[in-house]
């Protein structure tokens, strides 16, 4: 396609990104800034999940003041373990997912169980499936809702000649029925080798987005293009939205743990994929390849980050190379303020972001 | 106490007989990283029954710590589930 056109990789340079701020959330003695789950709730609220204390916590967005927490069931009938990540149907009614189990929950604002699904009984192995699927919660990959259908999305599961790896399911709530949408591309090649060459949180983990017109738009981590999967028209489309360099990203077969490590550090990622409700525009994140870096020394493994910017219509629009930092990418999101990205806060008491604003070019 | 929290977090072998154990991280947890020296990664739930340990403990690029998921590459350390 046009991978090989490097005017096709540049794109237009129509837009740029600028620092505009840092926001802070103070976390109390019994929250700590290490979250892989966190939404923002409207423009109003960022939960976040704090496993370890199996609580989902509500910081006011404005402030930074934590208002409510939301403490979960560890034992007793209301029990619920494992948790990955959350979606707030509304603030009495939260559906909270166990990957491990493959189970949904939804429980009130006292954390009072009110229903349980099991998936697994859906899904292959146990169901007879065209495809095997595992979601796995994660900021950029979260739980969303639409029309009566949840999005679940995350890796492949175990795979075998009678299935192929996808990563979405749309579960129906109404009917407990679920499908299962956009299966790897190309790029990740034989089907029954992908767990073992590709990294699972590098490269299976697939990021994806909503738009305004019920399509999912999936950035698999491998891939120089995005997918989108339009849940009106049961189509996909794919769309270049790589990287101005070269990518070149191929598959390894890991043969120590030295070696997965620097399989991660001297290849690009494909990241978060957002969209901008706001400003109409998408963000996606590319995780850029390092080869300075020592292996007994954590703070010189701290890869870069560039942001590409497409828009509405998937046409690339910019590209913007974000300052050094440790970035906990799979923590972006898009508010009002801007792109928001967590960053290692050297204060343990705070959760921080980097707030990013995206400016149209003057001509 | 958020220190404590972090303990947890970087794990401490635990007991025996048929309960989980968590696996140790010799090394200062980095947030996001965790030293190719450690010997196990913090995060995963390792059984002490062999055959509980049917998960892959992978490292969250991107984020914090490690997790158990259901598929993984051959090479990973084996674990139960997550802490």
């Amino acid at each position: 396609m046009g991978e090989r056109n490097n005017y096709y990789r540049k794109g237009a340079n129509e837009y740029t990104i600028e620092l505009v701020g840092e926001k802070m959330f103070l976390l109390d003695s019994m929250t700590a800034q290490t979250v892989n789950y966190m939404q923002l709730l409207g423009d109003t609220s960022l939960a976040i999940f704090n496993s370890p204390m199996n609580n989902i916590c509500l910081f006011d967005w404005t402030t930074g003041k934590e208002k409510l927490k939301i403490n979960l069931h560890k034992e007793g009938p209301n029990a619920v373990r494992g948790i990955r990540g959350f979606y707030f149907q509304s603030k009495d009614s939260i559906w909270l997912y166990n990957e491990w189990k493959k189970e949904l929950y939804l429980v009130d604002a006292d954390g009072n169980l009110k229903e349980k699904r099991h998936l697994q009984d859906l899904l292959y192995p146990i169901a007879k499936q065209l495809y095997s699927v595992s979601p796995f919660p994660q900021t950029n990959v979260p739980i969303r809702k639409v029309d009566n259908k949840l999005v679940l999305q995350g890796m492949n599961d175990v795979i075998s000649d009678e299935v192929f790896p996808a990563v979405t399911i749309l579960y129906d709530l109404n009917v407990s029925k679920l499908d299962i949408k956009n299966p790897y591309p190309a790029v990740y090649s034989n089907k029954n080798k992908i767990n073992d060459e590709w990294n699972t949180f590098a490269y299976r983990q697939v990021p994806y987005t909503l738009n305004d017109k019920k399509e999912i738009v999936s950035g698999f981590p491998a891939s120089d293009s995005i997918v989108v999967y339009n849940m009106n028209t049961d189509s996909y489309t794919s769309v270049f939205a790589g990287y101005s360099e070269e990518t070149n990203i191929k598959p390894y077969v890991p043969t120590s743990r030295t070696a997965t490590q620097r399989n991660y550090l001297e290849q690009y990622q494909y990241t978060s994929i957002l969209y901008d409700t706001y400003r109409n525009l998408y963000y996606r994140l590319v995780v850029l390849p390092k080869t300075d870096y020592d292996l007994n020394d954590a703070a010189t493994q701290h890869k870069d980050l560039a942001v590409i910017i497409l828009s509405k219509d998937f046409k690339k629009v910019g590209e913007y190379q974000l300052e050094h930092d440790q970035y906990m990418y799979i923590n972006s999101f898009v508010a009002s303020d801007g792109l928001c990205i967590n960053v290692f806060s050297e204060d343990d008491d705070y959760l921080k972001f980097k707030v990013l604003k995206v400016t149209k070019n003057e001509k | 106490m958020k220190n404590m929290i972090k303990i947890v977090f970087v794990a401490i072998v635990a007991a025996i007989a048929g309960y989980g154990v968590y696996t140790s991280q010799k090394s200062s947890i980095k947030l996001g990283w965790s030293s190719i020296e450690v010997e196990a990664l913090a995060g995963c739930e390792v059984s002490s029954s062999g055959s509980s340990n049917g998960g892959y403990c992978s490292s969250n690029y991107g984020g914090s710590g490690d997790s158990c998921t259901t598929t993984g590459d051959s090479g990973a350390v084996r674990c139960s589930g997550n802490f």
